[in-house]
């Protein structure tokens, strides 16, 4: 039944991490260029683009995570190739230009809406990652004949804490990358105020008090601990 | 220690990072502080640490087929995560309830869990316990499993099974065997360890007269009931037996010649308990002699030494163990018990061993004080097919010439199915009296 339940969890994410990846590309520019040209040639496909899209990611997925027992790196690598034209379209650097392209990659999401549906790729990757790992710990408690009650007890709380540990993760995240967007904003016109100088002697003072601190804590013996 | 997994993540999180800068792109570089927030989160975890061990039971000396619950408490003071706990169990122990093998969850509080399994000792002999293996885990498997040992190992020591034989009361008759234990002892100074209560007879002393029984005594008819007590003389008792290894017919675990050892354990058991003197003469393998004596540390001694006994591949030295054991067979005339297997073509020697004793004894017209008991390794067998069931009945017809031939001699044979029947039942059987 446990097994059963992990395996629908894993098709879940796999249709997620699918699911994601497409509508990343189907708002993309490169979409638009692709099923304009589709449409042209193959009304009837250029219909259903994005659910052929999806389905193959789906079924990419499957086939490596359940049947080949592998993680799903190479799933998350097809998606995030998907999604790269929406990502890309946020650079602060024109790569096309740079290697003498016209081309420009435009996107009609918001950068929160890229962003999300990047991490929920990346989010569902990780998870996708150590179910593998704890399937394979359960395995081998399996094959060292441990009882099934233990061994559900501890798939149980292990995916607990995987899930706490990943909320935590993402959370940290939000609350990093939202200061990291705002910090321009607040640390800019304090800094401009102060000379080159003091901010550099400050920066590697403090690195320096950092290691020291560092190097305080590495010389505790474990007795001392 | 890191594992691989960790490498990973710190290579995602670089890779992101660095396409991230170079690119110029804030998805990315946000995306990058995923792993590494996760990594962070999870790196701060530890698994399970300082397991320590509660008070636990040590059992250093079992019977055969008791079970043994092995109970230990395990506390584990830091981390998180799960830890597996492991004991291995000692060749020949079968496990009967529980898991030796079990796997724990701990939380972020010190906990304490409770390790119990029970196992079944099958075979005897000297083992060891090992301590605890334990192994624990990190929540999300990014640290290298720790491992270590707990507790310490025991020696345990498994002696043969002793069947129990039950009180057999004096009947006065004559026995069809001359077993000690219902000789009817007239002489002999009366000991202060009880035997029985029974009715009132011309010529008891009054003062074994038991008042207060005789008060409570419901019986129609009233009559002085009497305190009866042991009486000291009792007879001497010879055991051989044959360790070859030509009766290990069966499996490792039960065979023929572990039953002869049950066997002699009981014998010797049921016979030290009652006071007699008892000696023993292990044939067929390097002259084990023990002197004879009584009490309990004469059986002490005996069974540690039946605990490691092994057979060895000698088959026909019973005539020579008898004329080994001539003086004490002349100077006690104890009541010899011979604990074999006679489906064998060596047993012969057997009966050749017994015409021996019974030269021994002289021109008595009495039962020969003999007592052989034939383990049958046919019955150890079990049957494969259809044919095989037929095995034992052809077997026992081929030994039954040697059983008559030596109950010619005057000796008892005991033909002992241990799969039928207890060994205590057997005995009883053969100790009725005509």
């Amino acid at each position: 039944m446990a097994i059963l339940l992990i395996n629908i969890a894993e098709w879940v994410l796999i249709a997620i991490i699918g699911l994601c990846g497409t509508l990343a590309f189907a708002s993309s520019g490169l979409y638009s260029l692709l099923h304009n040209s589709l449409l042209s040639h193959y009304p009837d496909i250029g219909h259903y683009l994005i659910a052929i899209i999806w389905v193959f990611l789906a079924l990419v997925g499957i086939f490596s995570v359940s049947f080949q027992r592998k993680g799903g790196g190479f799933l998350t690598w097809l998606a995030f190739i998907l999604t790269a034209p929406s990502i890309l379209a946020f650079n602060k650097l024109n790569i096309p230009g740079i290697l003498g392209s016209q081309y420009k990659f435009t996107t009609d999401l918001a950068f929160w809406q890229a962003l999300v549906l990047a991490a929920v790729i990346l989010t569902a990757y990780l998870l996708l990652n150590f179910m593998r790992e704890s399937k394979l710990f359960r395995l081998g408690l399996v094959k060292k004949q441990a009882d099934p009650a233990d061994i559900e007890n501890v798939s149980v709380k292990s995916h607990q804490t995987l899930i706490l540990a990943l909320l935590g993760a993402l959370v940290l995240t939000a609350v990093i990358s939202l200061i990291a967007v705002n910090l321009e904003s607040f640390l800019l016109p304090g800094f401009s105020r102060l000379p080159w100088n003091v901010v550099l002697i400050g920066i590697a003072c403090l690195l320096f008090l950092a290691v020291y601190v560092y190097w305080l804590g590495a010389r505790q013996t474990p007795s001392d601990k | 220690m890191l594992t691989q997994r960790t490498l990973k993540f710190i290579l995602l999180f670089c890779g992101t990072l660095i396409t991230g800068l170079i690119l110029g792109n804030l998805i990315v570089i946000i995306l990058s502080l995923l792993p590494l927030c996760l990594l962070t989160a999870a790196l701060i975890l530890n698994p399970p640490g300082h397991l320590k061990l509660g008070d636990y039971k040590k059992a250093s000396r079992v019977w055969v087929g008791d079970q043994i619950e092995i109970k230990y408490q395990i506390t584990a003071e830091s981390g998180a995560g799960c830890f597996s706990v492991f004991q291995e169990i000692p060749p020949y122990f079968s496990l009967v309830e529980g898991n030796n093998f079990r796997v724990f969850w701990k939380g972020w509080k010190p906990q304490t869990f409770i390790y119990t399994y029970k196992i079944c000792c099958t075979k005897r002999g000297l083992y060891k316990v090992l301590p605890l293996k334990w192994e624990a885990n990190h929540p999300l498997y990014l640290k290298k499993p720790a491992g270590g040992t707990l507790g310490e190992a025991y020696d345990l020591t498994v002696s043969p099974k002793i069947f129990n034989v039950r009180r057999v009361r004096g009947i006065p008759g004559i026995a069809t065997s001359p077993f000690p234990v219902i000789d009817v002892a007239k002489l002999g100074v009366a000991t202060t360890d009880f035997r029985e209560i029974r009715n009132y007879v011309y010529g008891d002393p009054i003062k074994n007269i038991n008042w207060k029984a005789t008060a409570r005594s419901t019986s129609p008819q009233p009559w002085p009931l009497v305190n009866e007590y042991e009486v000291e003389g009792k007879k001497a008792v010879w055991l051989y037996l044959d360790a070859s290894g030509i009766l290990e017919v069966g499996t490792d675990i039960e065979n023929a010649f572990e039953y002869c050892l049950e066997a002699a354990n009981s014998v010797l058991y049921f016979f030290l308990d009652r006071g007699y003197r008892v000696g023993m003469y292990v044939f067929n393998n390097n002259e084990k002699l023990f002197y004879p004596d009584a009490g309990q540390k004469q059986f002490l001694k005996i069974s540690r030494e039946l605990i490691g006994l092994k057979a060895e591949n000698k088959y026909d030295e019973f005539p020579i163990a008898v004329e080994k054991c001539r003086h004490y067979m002349l100077g006690y005339n104890p009541l010899c018990v011979i604990v074999t297997g006679l489906d064998n073509r060596h047993s012969e020697s057997i009966v050749k061993g017994a015409r021996k004793l019974r030269v021994m004894r002289g021109r008595q017209r009495r039962k020969l004080p003999l007592m052989v008991i034939n383990v049958a390794g046919y019955n150890v067998m079990p049957a494969r097919n259809d044919y095989e069931i037929n095995n034992p009945v052809i077997m026992k017809l081929n030994t039954r010439p040697r059983i008559m031939q030596l109950r010619k001699l005057g000796a008892s044979v005991l033909d002992w199915n241990p799969r039928k029947e207890s060994f205590g039942t057997a005995l009883l059987k053969l100790m009725k009296v005509q």
